[in-house]
This record gives C-alpha cells, sequence and structure tokens, in this order.
C-alpha cells in the first residue's frame, strides 16, 4: 500500500553522519508504552467490584497479555527482522492503542470477553512484536556494546509501569471518584480505591490514545544503519572480551536446532519464574514476613500505615528492576554474559535461600535481598538479546529472540503456580477468626480464603513461604546448570559465506 | 557506505537532546512518584 510506503524498511535506513544516539529514545518510546502491563494492580480491584468477577478472572487479563507476548514475538519475529523495526513499530502501536480501545468498549458495556480480547489478545500482540521490534535495530548500531544498547530499551519496559502507575491513579482521580470497600470490622478500607466502569474505561480510552501518539515518535525516529555500517574505530577482531565475539552466523530456523537454544530458554524460564514468584507477592509478603504474635504488623508503629509501607517496598524493588536491566545488561559487555548469568542464578539461589530461612529476622535483610533478586530479574531480561547475539550472530537475532521468550510465557504462568498454589494450600489450613464487626457490633467469621478466592491479608507468616522459597532455590539451581553447559555453537551451524543481515537481504 | 539520502544531517545535538529528553520527562516524573512512594518504606508511613 503506498499510503503506507514510509514504514519499508528502505525509508527507514540512515544517511550518513546519523548519530546512533538517536536511536534508543525510538526504543524507550516503545517500551515505556507496554510496559504499562507491569501496572494492572492500580486498576484491578476495579475491575473485580465492577464486573462481579473472582480475582482469577480479572487476573487472567494480564496472563493473557503476557502468554500473547511469548507467542506473537515467536510467530512474528522473523517478520520484524524482514520489515525492518518502523514497520514493526507501527504494527505494534496499532495492536496496543487498540486492545485499549476494544478493552475500554468492553469495561463499559460490562463484557469481560472483550477485555480479553481487547488487552489481553491484541494488546499483547503489541506487546510481544513491540518488545521485539528495537532490539535487533539496536545491537546492529551498537555492536561494540551490545548490553549497553539492549539494556536502555529493556530498562524503558520496567520504566513504563512506574511511569503508568501514578499516570493512571491520576486519571482515576480526574475521572471518577473512588468509593471503598469495608474491612471486616466494618470500616471503610481507605488503602482501597475503586472506581465504577465508566471512570475504568475512560482511562483506557485515555491511555490508548495517549500511548498510540508517543509511539509514533518512536516509529518516526527509528532508523536502521546503512549495510555495513560500524561505529568509527570498530573493529569486530579486538572486541575486549572473548564472550562477546561472534563467530558466525545463524538463521532463527537453525537455532533452534541448536542445544544452546533450549539451554538458554532453560536459563530465562527459571530465572523469570523465580523473580515472578516474589515480585508479584511483594506487597502481602513483607507484611506477612513482619507480623507480630497478635497478628498486628511489625513494620510499622501506625498499623494505618502498613499498606504505605508495603507500596514502599513494592517502589522500591521496582527501581532495582529497573537499574538492573541497564546496570547488569551493561556490566555484561565487560563480564561476558555467561559470567553475568552465573550471577543472577548463583548469587539469586543464595539470596532465596536467605529470605526462606533468615528474611523474617531483620527487615535490611529481607529487602536488601528481594532488592537484589529484583534487579537479577530485570538483569535477565535486558542481557538475553546481547547473549544471542554472542551465540548467534546478528543475522535473524531479532527472531531468535522472540522465539526465546515463549520461555517469559511459560514462566508467567509458572512462577505464580508455584508461589500462589503453595500459599492457597497454606492458607487454606489456617483457622477462621472472629472480628468484631463496629458497625454492626457483631461478631463475624473471616477465614483465610475469601469467596473470590483471594488470600485474605492477616493469616500468613514467614514460615509459610519457605517452602515456595526453597523450591525457587531449586529452580535457580537448574538454570544455573544449564547456564554452565552452554558452549559455542557449531559451525555446522553456521550460514555459509558472507550474509547480509535479515533486514538487508530482504533488499 | 552509500546514502539513499541527499542531505547529510552533521548536527544532531538539539535532535538528540529533545529525543532523549521525551522520553526521559515521563521516565524521570515515573521515578520521581516511586522515590515519593519508597522514601515512606523509610520513614514507616
Amino acid at each position: 500500500m503506498a499510503a503506507l510506503s514510509f514504514l519499508d524498511r528502505q525509508h527507514s535506513i540512515a544517511p550518513p553522519g546519523y548519530s546512533r544516539w538517536l536511536v534508543p529514545p525510538a526504543a524507550l518510546a516503545v517500551h515505556l508504552c507496554i510496559g504499562q502491563v507491569y501496572a494492572t494492580s492500580v486498576y484491578k480491584t476495579s475491575l473485580i467490584t465492577d464486573f462481579g468477577a473472582s480475582e482469577k478472572s480479572i487476573g487472567y487479563i494480564f496472563s493473557l497479555a503476557i502468554l500473547m507476548l511469548g507467542l506473537s514475538s515467536a510467530v512474528f519475529g522473523k517478520w520484524v527482522d524482514l520489515g525492518g523495526p518502523r514497520r514493526a513499530m507501527f504494527t505494534a502501536a496499532c495492536c496496543w492503542s487498540a486492545g485499549f480501545l476494544i478493552a475500554s468498549f468492553g469495561i463499559k458495556s460490562g463484557q469481560l470477553w472483550l477485555v480479553y480480547l481487547g488487552y489481553g489478545v491484541i494488546g499483547g500482540i503489541g506487546l510481544g512484536i513491540g518488545y521485539i521490534s528495537p532490539v535487533s535495530t539496536l545491537i546492529k548500531w551498537f555492536p561494540d556494546r551490545p548490553g549497553l544498547a539492549t539494556g536502555m530499551a529493556i530498562m524503558g519496559f520496567g520504566g513504563g509501569a512506574l511511569v503508568a502507575s501514578p499516570v493512571i491513579t491520576k486519571l482515576l482521580g480526574h475521572y471518577g471518584t473512588a468509593t471503598h470497600p469495608p474491612k471486616p470490622d466494618g470500616t471503610p478500607n481507605l488503602t482501597v480505591n475503586i472506581f465504577d466502569a465508566t471512570t475504568v474505561s475512560k482511562v483506557f480510552l485515555t491511555l490508548g490514545i495517549v500511548y498510540f501518539i508517543f509511539m509514533m515518535f518512536g516509529v518516526f525516529t527509528i532508523k536502521v544503519p546503512a549495510p555495513g555500517w560500524a561505529p568509527a574505530g570498530y573493529d569486530p577482531s579486538k572486541a575486549h572480551t572473548k564472550a562477546a565475539r561472534v563467530t558466525g552466523q545463524v538463521s532463527a530456523d537453525n537455532a533452534i536446532k541448536t542445544p544452546q537454544f533450549y539451554l538458554l530458554w532453560i536459563v530465562l524460564l527459571c530465572n523469570v519464574t523465580a523473580g515472578i514468584g516474589i515480585l508479584e507477592n511483594a506487597s502481602p509478603m513483607i507484611q506477612d514476613f513482619f507480623r507480630n504474635a497478635d497478628g498486628s504488623s511489625s513494620l510499622t508503629t501506625n498499623p494505618k500505615n502498613v499498606a504505605i509501607v508495603a507500596a514502599g517496598f513494592v517502589g522500591f524493588i521496582s527501581l532495582f528492576n529497573m537499574g538492573g536491566r541497564f546496570a547488569w545488561s551493561t556490566a555484561s559487555d565487560y563480564l561476558g554474559r555467561k559470567v553475568n548469568y552465573i550471577i543472577y542464578l548463583g548469587v539469586g539461589m543464595i539470596m532465596f535461600f536467605i529470605v526462606a530461612t533468615s528474611g523474617h529476622k531483620s527487615t535490611f535483610i529481607f529487602i536488601a535481598c528481594v532488592a537484589v533478586i529484583a534487579s537479577f530479574y530485570g538483569g535477565g531480561f535486558s542481557t538475553v538479546p546481547a547473549y544471542l547475539r554472542d551465540l548467534y550472530g546478528t543475522y535473524q537475532v531479532g527472531a531468535i529472540h522472540g522465539r526465546l521468550l515463549t520461555a517469559w510465557s511459560t514462566a508467567g504462568v509458572l512462577g505464580p503456580l508455584i508461589i500462589n498454589g503453595l500459599l492457597d494450600h497454606a492458607a487454606e489450613g489456617k483457622p477462621c477468626k472472629s472480628v468484631l464487626n463496629t458497625v454492626t457490633n457483631k461478631q463475624v467469621e473471616v477465614c483465610p480464603v475469601d469467596k473470590t478466592g483471594h488470600v485474605v491479608a492477616g493469616f500468613l507468616n514467614a514460615s509459610d513461604y519457605r517452602t515456595a522459597m526453597l523450591i525457587m532455590v531449586g529452580v535457580l539451581a537448574v538454570g544455573f546448570v544449564a547456564n554452565l553447559l552452554i558452549r559455542p555453537v557449531n559451525a555446522k551451524f553456521h550460514e555459509v559465506g558472507p550474509v547480509k543481515d535479515a533486514v538487508d537481504s530482504a533488499h | 557506505m552509500s546514502s539513499e539520502h541527499p542531505h547529510v544531517d552533521v548536527n544532531h545535538v538539539p535532535r538528540i537532546v529533545l529525543s532523549w529528553a521525551l522520553v526521559t520527562i515521563p521516565l524521570g516524573y515515573g521515578l520521581f512518584q516511586t522515590l515519593k512512594a519508597v522514601s515512606k518504606l523509610f520513614t514507616g508511613g
């Protein structure tokens, strides 16, 4: 279609003298938008109330989006590489934005299936394509510092939630008025804000429009290097670490025939499974770890501030998640990718073990260990594209990265399954409590699992998390061994003769 | 290295500054809001 020809690769080739430092902002523009997916907790309770649905049903919206992220990045990876980043980013923007608009209508009209379709499926496709769209381009612009380059982009994904959370909170307050559900004692729970469907719908509509516009900045800014371009003074044969020296170019179809792909898939699966297990439960976890014998929190002297302190903890580890994406990936340019993953997985095992056995003894120990784990979680995502480049070259690294991200989708199911399954089991074994409802002046029974399937706060303690944490030590051990087994790819999988990369070879 | 464009864009500095500002401003806002919340962790609310 001639009208969309500006999206073609040949219209996005950088002219001579183009600064490569214009490329990371284009990537960040996309990742800052799609990173919103990790800010769904802001409106989750509102959706549960508005749809009259269970927490699990609403949780499926997020799970579906992450599942589609992995599937779409795998299915469309080669298309992204062949067509160039501009077309891919444009498609991602259309899908991501359309997902919000369809979901907005679904929320307004009370049709949950439309939210699944919109945000979950279509938005999820936008997530997957958007996530991988700038990565191979960044690696080509920064062959001397691939870890730094991909770290910048994927840091944006982590930052997306930091931006979206306060923005969504402000938009909800702007469009509507919060109501507060009653606590078991009858008093309103001021830490939980519920907004009606019309309000949430308007927020989704606003986000869809704003994200589309912002992502267009990335679409029109991104450029690919001209064939044969290299940074001034760059000599691939003099790469400063052995791990950074690319030994051959491997196609995506051949990459999945190599044992290295599956070993790295296991590495990513294990790192993400362990990280997700702790990050998704950060707020209840810190409250459960520091509880007095009478059930009150030892986190703060004012019981009304517990949720605020817990929210501060969530923000704290978000900073480490985001910072780790940039810092660890940049460090991998000097340490080597394999060493980085030895750190993520090996030191990660130690951190989980400390949390399991001693985390409840000191808030400093607990917070420090979880912060380190969060940095490894982020670092694991951002370092993997450079690892793939080291193993397979730049030929079809975007497509290979897309296929590898199915590990993320799998972990998105496995991590919560393990930890929530164990916590639900622990909670079900606890006796119900009798609480005085100060409004009706009657005793009410509060049980550890409510009718929506949600584990009620105040029943679990540190020992209930021990099994889950020790299982994560084992999960990381599996990933640790898999990483150690990774060797350079057999030359039989290399493309014969000099190759143009997938983008160049399309023209 | 061939070019498909007749002009060479030699002065990228303003464009670089503007591009980075466009992405770092919202990121900075998010960071600031997060740090405000994080402070409660250390002050007990």
